[in-house]
């Protein structure tokens, strides 16, 4: 009888946004073939926080235990999602032992302009002291995220124990796409968590949501909210406030620029809009991770590329159904085939 | 504009930014603080602290933000600056203590999202060698003074926490160590300490809470400090000590614990028995003060706290030049108090007059006195009085110290006059340097003698104590060392001619008299006199022979009654001399001013002495003369006896009687030209 891998997950669970979202979605997938078990580590950065609903979930439906701060961890395969939770510990007591440590980067390693936005090298010292691993390896979620690990390692002198796969260990994606309105209108909108980073300059804010517009609707502008910005134009919702399909029928454009001192590693808010029927327009590195469905512009060419949309409806829908069709490169389905060399026993992968 | 912010929005994060602010405001750097962040709650001293340092960043162009303390960056400072930096080209600067390299990258990374762009981030605990067991804000940077000798009598600063301020023994100690002549002391400690200390027998030794100055006045005004209890208190302390060492001068470390050493710092230890210290002081650090400093000032804990270091890090372009340093001779500034008249300041402008060099007298005073003293031939800085209008009680002195700063420089000397010493002289002393006179003047009352600023006598050169007349009125108080007692300070105009005068007010106000009687009861603000003047204008108003003159100096109220009367009139004078001269006699409070120039001008008086709390024992200057047979002295509240005087001086020769006995008392000479010398010898 074939034994399915044994591969064994080790996380923050506490983590509250997207990382433990992509790890839910990954474990729903990853389990229908591998003996999944899961290991949570306490970390000083979510001290005090609760488990993220979206992984309780799923790790209920899985029928998963969690096993918290383990001595030791041995598998086929440890994989390790997001690094960053280590940053503020100065110790990692787990004894990791597997032919294969990957850890998943959903954080970049770098931020525009070359700084980190964590202590990297601590982090995977952390881990790499831990482990007694044949192969170590980093994994990152998307190309532009991939450019900075490799960037990052590439300045480091001394040589890495850590080899980058090959193929990126992406968000997996809802590709079951809701279709596009034939009727755009200059409604537009964007999501995303609070924080400063999330956003642009005002200056670009009036950019891209200006008074023109029928609607500007910004979810998740608590911060906006809490320092009483005078927008009358835009309508100013707090993070959570309003479920996303509830949202997404308030827009037919999704704008989507941060401050220029992030890029996001992934971009899950895209997907979340793409797969919803929304035109996404976005920075050049975001749209990178996404294909040619999602407009790349500067925040002084949205509103003429809105303009020209929503003048061209047939373009409009074009441009959703070439996003949603990029997605399908990152569904389940993609994710499992392109680590099957990981994630699947040899007799499966064989097949 | 260069804005120095802090990461924390909490009190003690503001007080450390405006620590560094002010020292880089010291070397001319156009910096300040946003006044967005003030806090809600400020105690007197922080007021102080931040008058000259406070602007609107939203209206001011930014050439640089730094942000002290960036490890404790919270929500609303990263909004603000967002806000700031918002097109701004101004550089950004973050500036910390980090000890992992998460935590630096934590505070760059925040900042980075908050406002856009990257900031440059210096890390302390890297730059600087050691460190003091304190949380800082502030960067604990010196700005380097040349290594110098102690002063003539070496200035003895001790630090003294409420642990030592407990001990029984600490005040009897410090009042031993106070009356060696060797030494002058100081100490500085919290709120309780210098309550208890004010409460205490121990009153008059030279106190100061750890915040009435900055740690660079502080510095400036010492020669060596001691630090005792078991912890250094705060931040300011911390950074005077620091200052102390930048300036090559010794720091004595008898904490408990040795917290100098044990941050590395180059102090020098010490028992932490106070009664120790003097010989210590006397044996190894005066004598080897020069070695000391250097040594102190060349190691690397000095060597990493030079501000220029910091500077240079920052990357900031040198300062503008600050105002060109004058040239012109040093001035002589007066500051006479307003207090309830004009007094003070007319005792000023009769010194000033005597000064060797009168033009290099200039006045900084109240507008009620300004008219007198320009008349004299001075110029005036106005300065704003008190009002209830003002937020609080020292508003207005919060402008005389900005006033003070831009008149009065190191060359200067201050000559203060009043009973209460501002903290605008305080702060104008300490921070300049200037030479510094007080003439205080006082003939106290049991209980008053309490409510002198005894303790702040170590900031003047000199204390000039002008006398009463009559020698049992001058307290025990002059013999007490570094008091300068001099005559009593009075006008006596040489070129007079009564009779042109009584002419002259016949004519001007149209009024016949044979006698003239001039009342002086005060301005009204210390005691209500209209009573007594009603009954005294009642009175003269069946006279058709008395021309009735109610004289008050401009800015006094006067009663609306006092105006309905056909043998009285209202004169509003800042010369009242003049009117007094003219008169047979004078009925007048016995305020210091007007009782001197009555007698040493041979003017008969009846005296009604002013008897309100705030006020001085004018009842015991009033007995004097009246028991030499020199005036006559009246209760306030004893109506009758004063009409039966005042009749008796307008109907017989009484008044006649009382100027020949005037003309033939000797009276101790008139100190005006003693002041002015003593002034001259501390300008040098």
């Amino acid at each position: 009888m074939i034994q399915p891998p044994r591969i064994a997950y080790l996380i923050e669970p506490r983590f509250p946004g997207g990382t433990s979202a992509a790890i839910a979605t990954e474990l729903r997938a990853v389990s229908k073939t591998a003996s999944v078990k899961i290991y949570a580590y306490s970390s000083k950065m979510f001290k005090g926080r609760s488990i993220a609903r979206s992984l309780a979930i799923a790790l209920s439906e899985l029928g998963l235990e969690i096993e918290w701060d383990p001595e030791r961890i041995a598998a086929d395969t440890v994989i390790v999602h997001n690094p960053t939770f280590l940053k503020f510990d100065a110790v990692f007591a787990p004894k990791i032992v597997t032919p294969h440590l990957i850890v998943v980067t959903h954080e970049n390693f770098t931020r525009p302009g070359g700084a980190e936005p964590f202590d990297v090298a601590h982090c995977l010292a952390l881990l790499e002291r831990s482990g007694l691993a044949l192969r170590k390896s980093l994994a990152p979620v998307s190309q532009y995220n991939r450019s900075t690990v490799e960037n990052w390692l590439a300045s480091r002198s001394a040589s890495s124990a850590w080899e980058v796969l090959g193929e990126n260990w992406h968000n997996i994606c809802n590709v079951n796409g809701a279709p596009p309105t034939d009727r755009p209108r200059d409604r537009r909108g964007r999501h995303s968590r609070s924080g400063f980073e999330k956003f642009p300059s005002m200056a670009d804010m009036d950019l891209i949501f200006p008074e023109t517009a029928e609607a500007n609707v910004i979810l998740g502008a608590d911060l906006f909210l809490r320092y009483a910005v005078q927008k009358p134009h835009w309508q100013l919702l707090p993070f959570g406030s309003v479920e996303l399909t509830e949202y997404f029928d308030m827009i037919d454009f999704m704008v989507y620029f941060c401050a220029p001192t992030l890029r996001e590693s992934f971009g899950r808010v895209i997907s979340d809009a793409t797969s919803a029927g929304k035109v996404v327009i976005t920075d050049a590195d975001t749209a990178m991770n996404f294909g040619k469905g999602v407009i790349s512009a500067r925040p002084a060419d949205v509103s003429d590329i809105i303009a020209r949309l929503i003048g061209q409806p047939a373009r409009y829908q074009e441009h959703v159904k070439q996003a949603q069709a990029d997605l399908a490169n990152l569904s389940a389905d993609a994710f499992m085939a392109r680590h099957a060399a990981v994630l699947m026993h040899p007799e499966v992968r064989a097949k | 504009m260069i804005l120095v912010e802090s990461g924390s929005r909490d009190a003690h994060a503001f007080e450390g930014k405006v620590l560094f602010a002010q020292q880089l405001a010291d070397l001319g750097y156009p910096a300040f603080v946003d006044a967005e962040t003030l806090p809600d709650k400020m105690n007197r001293a922080l007021r102080y602290d931040i008058a000259g340092l406070l602007g609107d960043a939203d209206d001011v162009p930014l050439d640089a933000v730094i942000v002290l303390g960036v490890e404790a960056l919270v929500e609303p400072t990263m909004n603000r600056l967002r806000q700031l930096m918002e097109g701004s080209a101004a550089t950004l600067h973050a500036v910390g203590r980090f000890d992992t390299t998460q935590s630096e990258i934590h505070a760059r990374t925040r900042l980075a999202y908050a406002t856009g762009r990257e900031p440059q981030v210096i890390d302390l605990l890297q730059m600087q060698t050691g460190a003091l067991p304190i949380d800082a804000t502030s960067p604990m940077v010196f700005s380097a003074q040349p290594v110098a000798q102690p002063s003539q009598i070496p200035r003895l600063t001790l630090v003294l926490p409420d642990d030592v301020m407990d001990n029984p023994a600490t005040l009897p100690t410090l009042a031993a160590i106070d009356s060696m002549p060797g030494l002058q002391l100081r100490a500085l400690v919290s709120g309780r300490g210098k309550e208890e200390m004010r409460r205490s027998r121990y009153a008059s030794l030279s106190t100061l809470h750890y915040s009435e100055l900055y740690p660079a006045e502080l510095a400036n005004t010492a020669d060596i400090v001691a630090f005792y209890g078991k912890s250094i208190p705060g931040e300011r302390m911390a950074l005077f000590a620091t200052e102390m060492i930048g300036a090559g001068k010794p720091v004595i470390d008898a904490t408990e614990g040795s917290l100098f050493q044990k941050g590395q710092a180059p102090a020098l230890l010490a028992h932490p028995d106070l009664a120790t210290l003097p010989h210590f002081v006397e044996h190894t650090v005066l004598a080897n003060a020069k070695d000391i400093g250097e040594s102190a000032l060349a190691g690397p804990w000095a060597r990493s706290r030079d501000i220029q270091t910091l500077l240079a890090q920052l990357g900031l372009s040198a300062p503008r030049s600050k105002e060109e340093p004058r040239t012109d001779t040093p001035r002589t500034v007066f500051f006479p108090t307003n207090g309830h008249g004009i007094g003070h300041a007319r005792r000023c402008s009769l010194i000033a007059s005597e000064l060797a060099k009168p033009d290099t007298a200039l006045f900084t005073a109240f507008p009620s006195c300004m008219s007198m003293i320009e008349a004299r031939g001075f110029p005036v800085v106005p300065l704003v009085p008190r009002s209830d209008v003002h937020s609080n009680k020292y508003a207005s002195d919060l402008i005389t110290t900005r006033r003070l700063g831009r008149f009065v420089g190191p060359g200067d000397h201050l000559v203060f006059d009043g009973g209460h010493v501002f903290d605008s002289i305080l702060h104008t002393i300490s921070k300049t340097g200037c030479k510094a006179t007080w003439i205080r003047r006082g003939l106290f009352r049991a209980g008053q003698l309490g409510m002198l600023q005894t303790d702040r006598e170590a900031l003047f050169d000199q204390v000039i104590t002008p006398q009463e007349c009559f020698e049992e009125l001058n307290t025990e108080e002059v013999f007490r060392a570094g008091l300068s007692p001099v005559g009593p300070i009075v006008d006596v105009p040489e070129d007079v001619h009564p009779e042109t005068q009584r002419s002259a007010l016949t004519e001007t106000l149209g009024i016949a008299f044979d006698k003239l009687v001039v009342t002086m009861l005060g301005s009204g603000f210390s005691t209500e006199r209209s009573a007594q003047l009603n009954a005294l204008c009642l009175q003269m108003e069946t006279r058709p022979d008395v021309l009735h003159l109610v004289v008050v100096w401009p800015g006094a109220s006067v009663a609306p009654t006092a105006f309905q009367w056909n043998r009285t009139r209202v004169v509003r004078t800042l010369s009242s001399i003049d009117l007094c001269l003219a008169a047979d006699f004078v009925i007048s409070a016995a305020g210091y001013n007007s009782f001197h120039e009555l007698l040493y001008n041979k003017v008969p008086a009846i005296f009604v002495p002013q008897v309100a709390p705030q006020l001085d024992d004018q009842a015991r200057r009033a007995s004097a003369a009246a028991e030499r047979g020199l005036a006559l002295s009246v209760e306030a509240d004893d109506f009758l006896t004063l009409e039966r005087h005042v009749a008796e001086w307008i109907d017989t020769d009484t008044p006649h009687d009382i100027r020949q006995a005037l003309n033939n008392v000797t009276l101790p000479e008139r100190g005006n030209a003693r002041a002015a010398q003593l002034i001259e010898k501390v300008t040098g």
